[in-house]
């Protein structure tokens, strides 16, 4: 059995990078480096590109709100994720948010398409900074021009404080607004699901922008957001609150096939709007999701099952998971970290390695169209050539 | 999921169907958004499905979504099982089926079928079943009415895109031939072509703009225009035109054709013909010139005038000739002929002087210069003044050119003078009498290079003329003083010879006192009748002069038988009838104007051949001496002779009257009879 193709450094130094590039080198000389790094390590990621660079390893990786480690949350050191072979990888910064945008997609695709044969199972992992506002329609194009030549799957990067920030890195950058797009192959893609249950009560935000809505039912959106916080809790929403308070009422797009896609608001716009993470359709028609109650067996089940289906079981295997921080924030930490508990037990994972993500990108199913979500939880394997 | 949810799903979809306008994203989107809401990841749509049977069916492939084995069909025609294609909205299991599917990337199971009423159908396909608890075929039945509908208008809307795009592409075509064409036609411009934009700034300098100015189009364009073309005298006027152009379009210049002077890049000016025009461009007028370099043209043409003023003024010249009769006045109408129609600022004519010494002075002028002409004393034994060109065309005989005064250093010392007078050039001509230099004419220019090869040549032209005609008046003057010299000789003799005759005449007269008065009488009536008769004087003064010595020959008759009363014998009629051959022979070698000794030689002749000496008739007889005859007839009858009294007058008139035609000449007759019958003619 291969060792691990994950490694946590609780110190990012020089010595620590290069002991494990090193002994990975040995055996894997032509191999690169995803490493996530936790928003209280930032710092180290020029560390990260300066041993990489010296040892002439590739290096890309991301800044989250947290780590992921064997069944808890951390905000220290960072993951070292190891590619065998180091597959294509491109950081687009600054993509466009208007008319420019399908150039620079097609600019993106034409990167990605001398890799893609046709053939085998291949994963586009994306790692996007979270403020960019038009990530599903960026996942739309997408779809359009790769459609099912490969399997998506990503998630958001960047800090939890939602305020702007370089996240996203490569040897020698480190850029902002931009997407980390990989080839992973073979990989036959991630499971996504949040067990978020279905609301019954159905607004409109009537006036939407992006990732914004400034109107909720014709009124002013933070005005019915303080309605349903006092009423629900008796609390008075604020600015400073706001996001504390707003995990618990987050909005869900409505799908035919019964499965809300979930955006929490994350803060309060200076004009009254509320932020998301992640697009809301221009005129949408929403449910609001007053403090949901999260089915975790029944989240954890969906997950594992679909990874056992996708790739014949995770027992003792590398499991590369996504979680997001809304949902932590709504369940609240304890039964997060509960959550994430069980589910290294359950999944009997050789190594649990992940992120908390302010966004998860992928699917249901295999093959599903790949959506662009909120409160959930994304996991894929990692790193085992010749992955069923 | 409860209704409100389902409701919020359609209105999704109807939204975006609502918001498309062309069939392609319309039902791409649509395409997507039920992929979104269904979990299938892959989606058709075959609009204008054939009818017909058989298993399968070949129609175009719309639309595809989620398959790029599909995607990359989409607007060919496929080959789609029937059965996929036919019926109405259904969610089936079909593995068999689907396995058909020649394009698809992977392996489908399932279908679900959603007929847009009469525009087609919209597959959406899955490798299994998504979960739902909807009935997918019947929640999207409005929505796929909504397509239908959305589709005819796209398809109008697109037609009609199209056909405006077909327009647009049509005019952008017509529009890049234009330009095409006018690049062209600007680049092969022999004319300069600049256009100026609002603000007088250049925006177009074509190809032979470069060449006639000197820029490159990178050098003005942008620039003003005004400050790089135009003179600086006329900028002001230029700057408060282009301020009225570019508030209404118009100018004084606009539209109009007019020869102007511009600056070349070297800072030389040249003569443009400029044709300025306006245009608007964008709510701003604009101008475009088109600028003729004419600097040949105008060379050609003050060519052309020049040499048509030296024509004329050669012509003047000749005309000036032909009517000279007095050489002052002639060198006169020369100089102001050079000036006046000549076009020259002024000129001289000089001779050798006079006075003994050696130097040329001015004797004629015309134009400004006549004080400094009168000055000028070019003593040709002086250096100085020897080597202007006056003195050397004087000396050498050879025309002396001087184009540019002010670089001529063997000018003389009034060189200076001419140029403050603002004399630039001149030329100096020798007038020549046999390749002899007698004279100079001189002629001064304003403008440096004026005179070309052309007027060179027709002014020494014109100099020759006028030393010819100089020559020629003196030569004429010369031959008028012989002739009349001569002539008053001749009148001298002929006065003489005359008085001569008359003498002779007399004395006859006084030899034969009967007839004494005869001849002078008869020449009277001659003269009367010759009148009558309406001969010219001179012809009547040899009628005369005939008549007074008509007798003379009766020189030699003897006195006592011209005095003896009574009749003559034979031989001494026969003396008396000898005296006109003799009077002949006395007269015939006098010079004279008239046939005098023939008249007297036949005045007895008679028309019927009767008379003496020679028996002459008719037209042998000359007029004269037939005149003769009939007055000298008529004078005898009507006077006393020693042989017989006189007959009378009336006796004499009847006789010619019967002789009349006979003897004598009928129409003469017949004056002699009006003269003294009607005229009151009498002998004096």
């Amino acid at each position: 059995m291969q060792a691990s193709a994950m490694e946590y450094l609780a110190a990012v130094t020089a010595s620590s990078v290069e002991e494990t590039l090193g002994r990975w080198r040995a055996d894997y000389p032509e191999m690169g480096i995803l490493a996530l790094v936790p928003e209280t390590e930032k710092d180290a990621v020029a560390e990260l590109q300066r041993t990489c660079s010296q040892a002439g390893v590739p290096l890309v990786g991301a800044v989250f709100p947290a780590l992921l480690r064997d069944g808890a949350f951390c905000g220290q050191g960072a993951w070292l994720l190891r590619f065998d072979q180091m597959p294509y990888a491109a950081l687009h910064p600054d993509l466009p948010r208007d008319d420019g945008l399908p150039a620079a997609l097609d600019k993106v695709v034409a990167g990605l398409m001398p890799h893609l044969d046709g053939n085998g199972d291949v994963t586009l992992f994306m790692l996007f900074d979270a403020m960019l506002p038009n990530i599903g329609t960026i996942l739309d194009e997408l779809y359009l021009r790769l459609a099912n030549r490969v399997h998506y799957m990503g998630a958001n990067a960047g800090s939890e404080t939602f305020q702007p920030m370089p996240c996203l890195f490569d040897n020698e950058r480190i850029v902002q607004n931009g997407v980390l797009a990989m080839l992973l192959e073979p990989h036959r893609g991630a499971i996504l699901e949040h067990g978020y249950e279905v609301p019954e009560q159905m607004i409109t935000a009537t006036s939407t922008e992006g990732n914004r809505i400034m109107q909720i039912d014709w009124r002013p959106a933070f005005e019915v957001y303080q309605e349903l916080a006092r009423a629900q809790y008796g609390i008075e929403i604020t600015r400073d609150n706001f996001y504390v308070n707003a995990v618990h009422f987050p909005f869900g797009i409505v799908r035919a096939n019964g499965i809300t896609v979930v955006r929490i608001p994350v803060a309060l716009q200076e004009d009254g709007s509320l932020f998301c993470v992640g697009e809301v359709p221009a005129n949408a028609v929403l449910a609001l999701l007053r403090a949901p109650a999260v089915d975790t067996g029944h989240t954890l089940d969906t997950l594992l099952d679909g990874l056992a289906e996708l790739n014949g079981g995770v027992a003792g295997r590398d499991l590369l998971l996504f979680y997001c921080a809304g949902r932590r924030l709504h369940l609240g930490l304890e039964t997060a970290a509960a959550e994430l508990r069980l589910l290294t037990d359950r999944s009997n994972a050789r190594r649990l390695c992940g992120a908390l993500s302010l966004g998860e990108i992928g699917s249901t199913t295999q093959w599903g169209y790949p959506l662009f979500h909120n409160a959930t939880l994304v996991a894929s394997l990692w790193g085992e050539p010749g992955t069923p | 999921m409860n209704r409100e949810q389902i409701m919020s799903v359609l209105y999704d979809i109807a939204l975006v169907i609502g918001g498309e306008v062309s069939v392609r994203p319309l039902l791409t989107k649509t395409v997507q958004r039920l992929l979104y809401h269904t979990s299938f990841p892959t989606g058709l749509v075959c609009l204008d499905v054939p009818d017909g049977g058989g298993d399968t069916i070949e129609t175009t492939l719309d639309a595809a979504v989620g398959d790029f084995g599909f995607a990359g069909l989409v607007g060919s025609r496929i080959e789609l099982p029937a059965q996929l294609l036919r019926g109405g909205p259904k969610v089936c299991e079909a593995p068999a089926l689907l396995a058909g599917l020649s394009a698809a990337t992977r392996t489908y199971t399932v279908f679900l079928r959603l007929p847009i009423d009469h525009q087609g159908v919209l597959l959406l396909l899955a490798p299994r079943r998504p979960s739902t608890q909807l009935p997918l075929t019947e929640i999207f039945r409005p929505v796929m009415a909504n397509l239908a509908k959305a589709i005819l208008l796209c398809r109008h809307n697109d037609a009609y895109t199209a056909g405006l795009q077909a327009e647009r592409d049509e005019a952008q075509r017509f529009l890049a031939e234009s330009e095409k064409k006018f690049r062209s036609m600007a680049t092969a411009a022999q004319d300069a072509i600049v256009m100026i934009d609002h603000e007088g700034r250049i925006n177009y300098w074509n190809p032979a703009a470069e060449r006639i100015f000197g820029y490159r189009a990178d050098e003005v364009v942008g620039h003003d225009a005004h400050s790089r073309l135009a003179p600086e005298r006329y900028r002001q006027l230029f700057h408060e035109g282009f301020a009225r152009f570019t508030d209404s379009g118009h100018g004084p210049l606009i539209g109009k054709t007019i020869e102007i002077e511009a600056l070349r890049k070297d800072g030389r000016e040249f003569p443009v013909e400029v044709s300025i025009s306006a245009f608007k461009l964008q709510g701003r007028w604009h101008a475009v010139g088109l600028l003729r370099d004419i600097t040949e043209r105008r060379q050609a043409e003050q060519a052309l005038l020049r040499a048509n003023r030296t024509l004329k003024t050669l012509s003047g010249c000749n005309g000036i000739l032909v009517r000279a009769t007095d050489e002052s006045h002639l060198l006169h109408d020369i100089c102001s002929l050079i000036v006046d129609t000549g076009g020259y600022r002024s000129a001289w004519v000089g001779y050798e002087c006079e006075n003994g010494k050696r130097c040329l002075s001015p004797v004629a002028s015309a134009g400004e210069d006549r004080d400094f002409i009168g000055n000028l004393d070019i003593d040709l034994d002086d250096r100085s003044t020897a080597a202007g060109p006056a003195a050397r065309a004087f000396l050498t005989g050879k025309t002396q050119l001087v184009q540019d005064l002010a670089a001529d250093d063997n000018y003389p010392a009034h060189r200076n003078d001419a140029l403050q007078r603002g004399i630039a050039a001149a030329i100096a001509l020798p007038l020549l009498d046999g390749g002899t230099p007698f004279g100079v004419l001189k002629v001064y220019a304003e403008a440096r290079e004026a005179f070309n090869a052309e007027e060179v040549a027709l002014l020494t032209e014109l100099s020759e003329d006028l030393a010819f005609g100089i020559v020629t008046l003196r030569g004429r003057r010369e031959r008028e003083r012989l002739e009349a010299a001569e002539h008053e000789g001749a009148e001298r003799l002929k006065r003489a010879l005359l008085g001569t005759i008359q003498a002779v005449a007399l004395t006859v007269e006084k030899r034969d006192p009967y007839t004494a008065g005869h001849q002078q009488r008869t020449a009277q009536l001659a003269v009367a009748i010759a009148r009558e008769l309406g001969w010219p004087a001179d012809r009547i003064e040899g009628v005369r002069l005939g008549a007074m010595i008509h007798d003379i020959g009766k020189v030699y008759v003897p006195a006592e038988i011209l005095n003896r009363p009574g009749r003559l014998s034979e031989l001494e009629y026969g003396l008396i009838k000898a005296h006109p051959e003799v009077g002949y022979e006395i007269l015939k070698d006098v010079e004279l104007p008239w046939p005098v000794a023939q008249i007297i030689l036949q005045h007895h002749e008679r028309l019927d051949g009767s008379g003496y000496p020679k028996g002459l008739a008719d037209g042998a007889i000359i007029p004269e001496a037939r005149l003769l005859a009939i007055a000298d007839v008529v004078e005898a009858m009507a006077a006393h002779r020693p042989y017989r009294p006189a007959l009378g007058l009336e006796a004499a008139l009847g006789e010619i009257t019967r002789q009349r035609g006979t003897l004598f000449d009928p129409e003469m007759v017949d004056a002699c009879l009006k003269v003294l019958r009607e005229r009151g003619f009498s002998f004096g």
